[in-house]
């Protein structure tokens, strides 16, 4: 199946233009898949306004006051979808951050953490490698063929249960980015039919 | 032995001579800035009865010399004799025979004797005094020539100061004009918009604005380039000086007169409605002052005492009758507030803590009639009623200060507390007895020792209560605090990282991809900035290091005199650049603190500036400073390249520089920064003085000083 390259949003205040991780990011991801946003409020307003894009957000946790700060840039993303990979780059020590923060952190995936001082090759690395899981998560592909449809079709009655519920292609969105019972329910039930056909053989893996 | 010859000695003699210098000598030790300068001036201008003062300043903005000063007075003007027999003559003041100006003003004087004419070189070089008094056919115009002397003195030739010629005309006039105008060329220094806000706060302090004046005394200050100034009227809000206050009326349709009452469950003062008394209906204004209160007033209006109750009928002032201090003997006190301190010292409120205007009409009071004497008013039923009533309403203020009191008492352990303040009262209470029999002060004099001393016991006792609860009444002379060791490492250790990560992943870059040519650009120039990383980081570890290892010591330095050491220690500096400087810091003040801290502010303030003004030709750098409240101000200004709007706060990071050519590494301001916020300071940009410039407004918290 023929995938789209993710946008790779870095929001950092103390990250230029010219920065060797941005440079770096650039040479092995294509110039226009690369975006800097030095101010909080900016970068989140086209992460949300790209909700369906996929993308992997390199965030800083330190902006200047008055701005939103990385935990609420977090938290507003995560509010919205659980498909977005987050990798905090920050010059805090782990120890300053506050622990209800941290928390916040730790009962997520899709996140990774590193210091401002880590190697370029770490933070490529991981990069590549979330890449590499959007594409094989069974939600990120479902929401990616969600987004192929025409707009008026998303919001027709897709899918009926058992009870006599109706949900439309957009229901089923909304709920695998929120990870709702419906959302995983669905995931599970897909999964189960594609291991269920191809144990059956009713269809092949083409490669 | 030789022949003795006689020596014929003729008897002669030799005169006092004054080198033209002198006035500038003189001048230069009475006034200290120029602010001070036109509040002198306009003293002057209310010693001679005048009504309305206008304070113009036209095209002062820029330092080129063309500004013009006026001030316009309405007061009584001088004649040629005046001016040649007092004006121009040093050293005399007008011979003040009375205490007071003339009737019906009779203000008391509140200019320094001699100071105006020199006053006025402070501001510029040239000065015409257009002067005239009611009854005189001419104005007359003389003309000084400052700057003429300043030449003269420059040569060699010896010119005395009092041969210099200065001249002067008459020209016709209305003959029932009078005033007089200082027109002032040739100015010294541009006035800018933050310098004429001060003198609006400083000319507020002429006269308190307590009692009414009658006639009225007003100063109008104007600039024909700043909107803010346009005719701007002086004004000062008596709310601002006192504690507490609170103002009764009347409703003489409905026959209702207010009163003030305290209430004791909410602890406030209300006002109340009640017929009108048997005197007739009255208003008035009190204004209470607490130890607080009481010293800023007394900073702020040496002139001035806090005067207990004055009573105007009809917008004149009428009791006490024109008494001033200097003549103990006539009644001052003829309400009796003092009378009835004694009765309850510790609570009751007396006429040096609270200013009360009340005001009676012929028309509404008509039983208030003055003595014979002049010295009190008849003795009726009506007056004794009065002076009751005043009486009740500054009660009311003593249940406010007893309440507050208490209120005190209820928030730390109040037996010390109370014991205190009771042999306080006790030593007044001893000093006061003193003052009206002196002849019992050898039999008080060991009761006033002893209760000094158990006064000492008690304190010592409260200060260790204060170290073990805590303490929400602090009075403490500075309020200097440190920012820890620990707190500075985690601010450094962040900027640190982030410095250290740029470097590595430079570092990092070189190393994966170079020589590649398509990256050929890069190479060059992380080369350089990890240069200039790396000696910025050099610079931060010796800043951490020089913290740890700086003698926090505190000391008490006169803080006015310091920061002119710090500019006179640049002054080769400054003489190089040919940079002009102003330091004006008009309160003379001790501080407690740490010296080292506020010379680091000021050098790399200072170094800051220099940079900033490579490219400029006219080179200013100008220092303020002013007490506000409970903080010290200082405004820090050059005329320099200024800082790019949208920069004002990245200007305090750690890597921010735009001069960079110059060696600047970007670390000054955010030392500055850290250093005050060890203070619990603060430093921000506001809106430059100088266009183009740069502004920067430090803040220095303190308790002042209690003595």
């Amino acid at each position: 199946m023929r995938y789209s390259i993710p946008k790779i949003v870095v929001i950092h205040d103390d990250l230029t233009e010219t920065d060797a991780l941005l440079v770096t990011l650039r040479a092995e991801f294509k110039d226009e898949n690369v975006v800097l946003y030095k101010k909080s409020k900016d970068g989140l307003e086209y992460v949300i306004n790209n909700i369906s894009q996929k993308t992997i957000v390199i965030l800083d946790l330190n902006f200047k006051a008055g701005e939103p700060s990385g935990v609420d840039v977090f938290e507003e993303i995560r509010k919205r979808t659980a498909l977005m990979y987050i990798i905090i780059m920050t010059a805090s020590n782990l120890g300053d951050i506050e622990n209800t923060d941290l928390i916040k952190f730790i009962n997520n995936d899709a996140l990774a953490f590193f210091y401002s001082t880590a190697d370029t090759k770490a933070i490529v690395g991981l990069v590549k490698k979330s890449i590499y899981q959007m594409e094989v998560r069974v939600d990120s592909v479902i929401e990616e063929w969600i987004m192929t449809k025409p707009v008026e079709e998303r919001e027709k009655p897709f899918i009926q249960t058992q009870h006599g519920d109706k949900y439309s292609l957009n229901d089923i969105l909304k709920g695998i980015r929120e990870q709702s019972e419906i959302g995983k329910e669905i995931e599970k039930n897909i999964l189960k039919l594609a291991i269920d056909l191809l144990m059956r053989e009713k269809e092949s893996l083409n490669d | 032995m030789g022949k003795i010859s006689k020596i014929s000695v003729a008897e002669n003699s030799l005169k006092w001579r004054f080198d033209v210098n002198t006035f500038r000598l003189i001048g230069r030790e009475l006034i200290t800035d120029r602010i001070t300068a036109v509040f002198e001036l306009v003293k002057n201008s209310y010693d001679a009865n005048a009504t309305n003062v206008f304070v113009e300043f036209k095209n002062v903005s820029k330092d080129n010399h063309k500004g013009i000063i006026t001030i316009r007075d309405d007061g009584e003007g001088m004649s040629l004799t005046d001016i040649r027999e007092k004006w121009m003559v040093v050293g005399t003041a007008s011979k003040r025979t009375h205490d007071t100006s003339s009737p019906p003003f009779n203000r008391r004087y509140v200019g320094e004797k001699g100071i105006g004419r020199f006053a006025v070189d402070k501001l510029g070089g040239k000065v015409y005094i257009k002067t005239k008094k009611s009854g005189e056919q001419k104005l007359l115009t003389v003309e000084i020539n400052w700057d003429n002397y300043e030449n003269l003195a420059k040569q060699k030739k010896l010119t005395l100061f009092t041969d210099i010629e200065n001249r002067y005309y008459e020209t016709d006039d209305e003959i029932n004009n009078q005033g007089t105008t200082l027109e002032i060329h040739n100015l010294h220094d541009s006035w800018s918009s933050l310098d004429l806000e001060r003198l609006y706060k400083e000319l507020g302090k002429i006269v308190s604005p307590f009692y009414p004046l009658n006639p009225p005394f007003n100063v109008i200050i104007s600039s024909n380039e700043i909107k803010k100034f346009d005719n701007r009227l002086v004004f000062t809000d008596t709310v601002k000086y006192s504690s507490n206050s609170g103002e009764i009326g009347f409703d003489l349709e409905k026959k209702k007169q207010e009163i003030l009452e305290f209430n004791e469950k909410f602890g406030k003062i209300v006002k109340k409605q009640v017929p009108v008394k048997s005197f007739g209906p009255v208003k008035m204004k009190l204004f209470y002052f607490d130890e607080n209160a009481k010293r800023n007033y007394n900073a702020a209006y040496r002139k001035d005492r806090i005067d207990g109750v004055k009573i105007y009928r009809d917008g004149l002032i009428t009791t006490p009758f024109a008494e001033f201090e200097s003549n103990p003997n006539k009644q001052r006190d003829i309400i009796g507030i003092d009378k009835r301190m004694w009765a309850n010292i510790w609570d009751n409120i007396g006429s040096r803590e609270i200013i009360g205007v009340v005001e009676i009409t012929k028309n509404n009071n008509p039983c208030i009639i003055d003595a014979t004497n002049r010295q009190d008013f008849v003795d009726t039923i009506e007056y004794r009623e009065l002076k009751d009533f005043i009486l009740d309403q500054i009660d009311v203020f003593s249940k406010l200060k007893k309440y507050e009191r208490g209120k005190r008492k209820g928030e730390i352990n109040t037996g010390l507390i109370q014991a205190k303040d009771e042999v306080q009262a006790f030593t007044e209470t001893i000093e006061k007895i003193v003052k009206k029999s002196p002849g019992l002060k050898p039999l008080l004099a060991p009761l006033k020792k002893q209760a000094k001393n158990i006064n000492s016991t008690l304190r010592k006792g409260l200060d260790e209560q204060k170290r073990v609860h805590e303490d929400f009444v602090r009075k403490e002379n500075i309020y200097l605090s440190l920012m820890s060791l620990q707190d500075y490492a985690t601010r450094l250790s962040h900027a640190v990282r982030t410095s250290l990560g740029k470097i590595k992943r430079m570092a990092e870059f070189f190393k994966d991809y170079y020589p590649n040519l398509k990256h050929e650009r890069y190479f060059k120039e992380y080369a350089v900035n990890i240069f200039n990383e790396m000696s910025t980081l050099d610079r931060v570890v010796d800043f951490m290091l020089s913290y740890a290892a700086s003698n926090i010591d505190f000391e008490e330095f006169n803080l006015n005199q310091y920061i002119e050491e710090i500019f006179a220690l640049n002054r080769i500096n400054f003489n190089a650049e040919n940079i002009k400087t102003i330091v004006e810091i008009n309160k003379n003040f001790t501080l407690v603190g740490n010296k080292i801290f506020i010379q680091d502010i000021i050098q790399n303030l200072i170094s800051n500036s220099i940079k900033a003004l490579i490219n400029t030709k006219e080179k200013i750098i100008k220092c303020t400073g002013n007490i506000e409240d409970d903080n010290f101000i200082l405004i820090f200004s050059d005329n320099g390249c200024g800082i790019k709007p949208g920069d004002e706060d990245k200007v305090f990071d750690i890597y921010y520089t735009t001069t960079s050519e110059q060696g600047g590494a970007g670390l000054g301001l955010f030392i500055v920064k850290m250093r005050l916020e060890a203070m619990k300071g603060a430093i921000e940009v506001m809106e430059s003085e100088f266009k183009p410039g740069a502004t920067f407004k430090i803040t220095f918290p303190f308790n002042k000083n209690p003595t």
